[in-house]
C-alpha cells in the first residue's frame, strides 16, 4: 500500500498534477498560515472579477472555480462564514444561469469543504480527481489558470431558500449575483 | 468533582513520548493534575503511557489526576452520535479504566443531541465523570438542556484576551459550569506581545506576559489549558499563584477583546450555530 502511494505520488509530480493540485488547494486560507480575521466580504462561486462588487475600504476572500454550481458554494459558505465579522459581514454568491439548479459538487470545490461534508455526500470520486486535475478534467484546468474572469452580473433573489435562511440565522447579510451565459 | 484542576496542559501536537514524559513530570511537579487530549490529537496513547509510567513510578496517583478526552467530529458522523465504541477504545489505548472528562469536540447540530445522549449512558455505567462540550455558545447550551435534559458539567472554548467570550463565560460561571481555555495564551500572538497594555502590566506586577495572561484566566474562574514544549515555560506558566490582579486590570485586559479567534468555529464545524 506504502509503495503504491508513493508511485501514485510519483506520477502525480511527473505530470504536473501536482503543482495544478497546489494551485488549486491554495486558494484556501489556513487558519495558522493567514493571520487576518473578520472580514467584510465573502465571495463564492464563479470566476469573477470582484473589483466593482468590493468597496475599496473593505476587507474580502473570494473562493472561486469555474462553473462551481449554486450548490457547492452554499457547502462551501457552510464552512466558511466565520472568516466574516461576526453580524457585520456580506456573503456574496456568484453563480452562472445554468449552474443554478445542479446538485453537483466538483474536485474544485473538495479543498473547501470539510470532511464531515465530503463523506456526507460521498465525494470520494471528486476527491480522487483532484489529485490529478489534469488528467480528469483538462479544459476546466484550462479555464482555472487561463480563463478571463467574469465581470458582469445582476443581482436576483436566490433559488435556494435554504441560502437565504442559513445566512439570516447568522447575522449574515447575501447577496446573490447571476452571470446570464 | 471535588478534584477539578486549576489548569491544564494540552498535547495538541505533542506526541513524543520523552518529552512528554518530562514536561507532564514538571507539569505534575509544579501543581498541574489535569491533562487534555483528544483523537485528532493521536496524542490519546502516549499521553495514557505517560501517565501509566509516571503512576507506577509513585510520582502521581490516578485518583489525583484529572484526564480529558474528546469525542471528534468524524466518530459523531461515523456513529451517528453512539459513542460507546470510541470511548472504550480510548480508554483501553491510554489504559484507564474511566475518563475524568469526555467533550464533544465540536456542537455538529445534525449530531449533538445523540453524542450527549450516548455520554449520558457511559456516565452512568461510570465509564466517565464528566460530560463537556467544546466550541459554545450560550444557544447550544440552552437547546442542549431543552433537548437531552441536561447541562454539561465542562465547556472548552477558545478563550483568551483577544477573544474573551464575556457572555458564555459569565452564563457558565452563573450555571456552575466549568470553563476551560483552550489556546489560552492566543499561541502568543504578536498582538498580545507587543500589547502596551500587558507590557505595563507585567512590570507593575513583575510577571511575564504569558503569566499575566493565565492569571487573567483565573480571575474569572476559567481554568486554562495550555501548551509548552518547553520545560522553564511550564514552570512559568504555572507559577501563577502567588499574585492577583486588581479588577481594573482585569477589566483593562478584558477590552482587548476583538473577536480574533484562531480555529474558526464553522471551520471545525461546518453549519455552526451562533445563536
Ligand atoms: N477543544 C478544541 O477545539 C481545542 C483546539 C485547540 C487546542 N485545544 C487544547 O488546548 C491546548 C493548548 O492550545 P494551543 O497550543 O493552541 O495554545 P497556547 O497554549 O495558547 O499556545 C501554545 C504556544 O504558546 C507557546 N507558549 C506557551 N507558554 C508560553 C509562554 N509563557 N510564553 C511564550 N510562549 C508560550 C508555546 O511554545 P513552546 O512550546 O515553545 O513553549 C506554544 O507554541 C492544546 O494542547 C489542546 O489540548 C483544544
Amino acid at each position: 500500500m506504502k509503495y503504491i502511494k508513493k508511485m501514485l505520488h510519483l506520477l502525480q509530480v511527473i505530470t504536473g498534477n501536482s503543482s495544478v493540485n497546489k494551485r488549486i488547494c491554495e486558494k484556501n486560507p489556513g487558519t495558522f498560515t493567514e493571520n487576518r480575521r473578520n472580514f467584510d466580504v465573502l465571495v463564492i462561486g464563479e470566476m469573477y472579477d470582484v473589483k466593482d462588487l468590493i468597496p475599496h475600504n473593505k476587507t474580502y476572500l473570494q473562493f472561486d472555480a469555474p462553473d462551481r454550481t449554486l450548490f457547492a458554494s452554499f457547502l462551501i459558505l457552510q464552512g466558511k462564514f466565520s472568516w466574516l465579522n461576526e453580524g457585520k459581514g456580506k456573503c456574496i454568491i456568484v453563480c452562472k444561469k445554468n449552474n443554478e439548479k445542479k446538485k453537483s459538487v466538483s474536485m474544485f470545490d473538495i479543498p473547501f469543504l470539510h470532511t464531515i461534508i465530503i463523506h456526507k455526500y460521498k465525494l470520494k470520486k471528486q476527491q480522487a480527481e483532484l489529485k490529478f486535475p489534469l488528467l480528469c478534467h483538462p479544459l476546466q484546468i484550462c479555464k482555472f489558470i487561463f480563463g478571463k474572469k467574469y465581470e458582469m452580473s445582476f443581482v436576483e433573489k436566490c433559488p435556494l431558500p435554504e441560502i437565504i435562511d442559513f445566512c439570516a440565522q447568522r447575522d449574515i447579510e447575501f447577496e446573490y449575483r447571476v452571470i446570464k451565459n | 468533582m471535588n478534584n477539578i484542576p486549576w489548569i491544564f496542559m494540552g498535547t495538541f501536537q505533542n506526541k513524543d513520548f520523552d518529552l512528554l514524559l518530562n514536561n507532564v513530570q514538571i507539569g505534575i511537579q509544579n501543581g498541574v493534575h489535569g491533562f487534555d487530549t483528544a483523537p485528532s490529537y493521536k496524542s490519546e496513547g502516549v499521553l495514557g503511557i505517560v501517565l501509566k509510567t509516571l503512576i507506577e513510578k509513585g510520582v502521581v496517583k490516578r485518583e489525583d489526576l484529572f484526564i480529558s478526552d474528546k469525542v471528534d467530529a468524524w466518530q459523531m458522523q461515523e456513529n451517528n452520535g453512539e459513542m460507546s465504541q470510541y470511548v472504550q477504545d480510548a480508554l483501553h489505548k491510554m489504559h484507564l479504566d474511566y475518563l475524568d472528562l469526555v467533550l464533544v469536540h465540536w456542537p455538529l447540530p445534525e449530531y449533538l443531541y445523540a453524542t450527549i445522549r450516548s455520554l449520558i449512558e457511559l456516565k452512568e455505567k461510570g465509564l466517565i465523570r464528566n460530560i463537556g462540550v467544546c466550541n459554545v455558545r450560550i444557544g447550544h447550551l440552552k437547546r442542549i438542556l431543552s433537548n437531552v435534559g441536561i447541562l454539561p458539567d465542562f465547556i472548552q472554548n477558545e478563550i483568551h484576551p483577544l477573544n474573551n467570550c464575556d457572555e458564555v463565560v459569565n452564563w457558565c460561571n452563573e450555571k456552575n459550569i466549568k470553563i476551560m481555555a483552550y489556546s489560552p495564551l492566543c499561541r502568543m500572538n504578536k498582538k498580545l506581545i507587543e500589547s502596551p497594555i500587558l507590557q505595563e502590566l507585567s512590570i507593575k506586577y513583575n510577571k511575564s506576559i504569558g503569566q499575566l495572561i493565565l492569571r487573567w484566566h483565573l480571575e474569572r474562574s476559567v481554568m486554562p489549558v495550555f501548551m509548552s514544549h518547553n520545560p522553564k515555560r511550564i514552570v512559568e506558566n504555572t507559577s501563577i499563584r502567588d499574585f492577583s490582579l486588581d479588577k481594573n486590570d482585569i477589566v483593562r485586559i478584558n477590552a482587548m477583546n476583538e473577536n480574533y479567534k484562531i480555529f474558526l468555529e464553522s471551520k471545525g464545524c461546518p453549519g455552526y450555530e451562533i445563536h
